[in-house]
């Protein structure tokens, strides 16, 4: 696990800074819940495509990855569509 | 039921080393559910609001009751309720939820010095304090001590009256109870001589400042053109009646409080698919299978970051 967070660690940086970078921009926006959910697909948005870059550079991206990642946004901003409804 | 649990929540043969709620079909019914379940919330908030709704104990009394606790702790007189300042809160909660602003000055500029005047509360000193988001009296006037400016204004002894509003709705899309809380003091010169050049007090022929978190406003005579002001009399406060007490402590009991609820459940959803994905690492490693999926660092990272932001804008705030 140590081995593998290594060696994909400026990749795992990047993605903790890009997640960092929606964070901020959420907080910011307050109990503006439009804005707040924006932000939150707009996050998810680039988690999905830095994930499918990432991928596609290791030469590992397959339907079945696109698809998990798809599913794990759509998840997250369901989550968010609740909890801000 | 052992297998069951094997099956849906750890890495196993029956669900080909991954936990068959991480599947792609769970995820997508989880998914498709929470959205069903939003709707059917809404559904029922707009039928029945007793079954869905908000809950909440905030109420004039028990937040004055506080205030002046915390006064006293300090030495300062007690502040009175008066029902032109409870009017001017009702005003300005009123607007605040017709205009849609979280703010103490309107997006059309109206000042809460505006309100308080309109209630025919004649101010030489007056302020304001907001909360949002508190569903107790004590959490707001522990949120109100807990910030500098606004605990300088529940514990300035330049106030002698005080006014609550505590009113629900919707508020920039957010559900929430909204508490106003406007602060005076009146007191009228009664000096003959000057009597004449003392005029209504505004922005131009007064000092005043208004801080943008605060909103205190101070407003001292202008110092070498007037006499000096001999009697101060204070003027006789009005008194509240119960049932106005009670309009204003309005209180809601659904069966299930629906901010609370939102908030469980998300929180809830995510704390399980961060413990699946934590407890597949640890086992898909021990075991050493090997897998071709995507990483469950991107998706942990991914929904820690959904978990905080839940978690940070549940709590009320104050302006």
């Amino acid at each position: 696990m140590i081995k593998k967070f290594n060696t994909h660690r400026g990749y795992y940086l990047i993605l903790a800074g890009m997640q960092i970078v929606g964070f901020v921009l959420v907080i910011n926006a307050g109990y503006d819940k439009t804005l707040v959910f924006s932000y939150v697909v707009l996050s998810t948005f680039f988690y999905m495509l830095w994930a499918y870059v990432h991928h596609f550079i290791h030469h590992d991206l397959s339907t079945k990855i696109v698809l998990e990642y798809m599913l794990m946004g759509v998840l997250g901003i369901s989550v968010m569509f609740f909890f801000l409804r | 039921m052992h297998k069951f649990f094997h099956h849906y929540l750890l890495p196993h043969q029956s669900n080909n080393h991954r936990a068959k709620l991480l599947h792609h079909q769970s995820l997508l019914v989880v998914a498709l559910s929470l959205i069903g379940l939003s709707f059917l919330f809404s559904f029922t908030v707009k039928q029945d609001q007793s079954v869905l709704g908000i809950s909440y104990s905030v109420n004039p009394e028990e937040l004055l009751i506080l205030t002046n606790q915390k006064r006293q702790e300090l030495g300062l007189a007690p502040l009175v309720m008066n029902e032109q300042l409870a009017d001017a809160a009702r005003r300005k909660a009123s607007d605040m939820f017709i205009k849609n602003y979280w703010s103490h000055i309107a997006p059309d500029g109206t000042t809460p010095w505006y309100f308080i005047k309109s209630a025919g509360y004649e101010y030489v000193y007056a302020g304001e304090n907001l909360a949002r988001g508190f569903y107790s009296s004590p959490d707001v006037i522990n949120a109100w001590m807990a910030s500098p400016s606004h605990r300088e204004n529940m514990l300035s002894p330049n106030y002698q009256d005080i006014g609550f509003a505590i009113q629900e709705g919707n508020l920039t899309g957010d559900d929430t109870v909204l508490v106003v809380e406007e602060l005076g003091n009146r007191t009228r010169v009664t000096t003959q001589a000057v009597q004449e050049q003392v005029v209504t007090p505004t922005i131009t022929d007064i000092g005043q400042e208004v801080s943008p978190t605060v909103s205190v406003e101070r407003i001292t005579p202008t110092p070498t053109a007037l006499p000096i002001l001999a009697v101060i009399t204070p003027v006789a406060r009005p008194s509240i009646s119960q049932s106005q007490l009670q309009v204003a402590a309005f209180k809601n009991d659904p069966l299930v409080n629906k901010p609370v609820a939102q908030k469980n459940i998300a929180a809830f959803v995510l704390i399980v698919i961060l413990i699946l994905l934590i407890v597949d690492i640890i086992i898909i490693r021990r075991k050493r299978i090997a897998r071709i999926l995507s990483h469950n660092m991107d998706h942990i990272i991914f929904f820690s970051v959904l978990l905080l932001i839940i978690l940070l804008l549940t709590r009320g705030g104050v302006l």
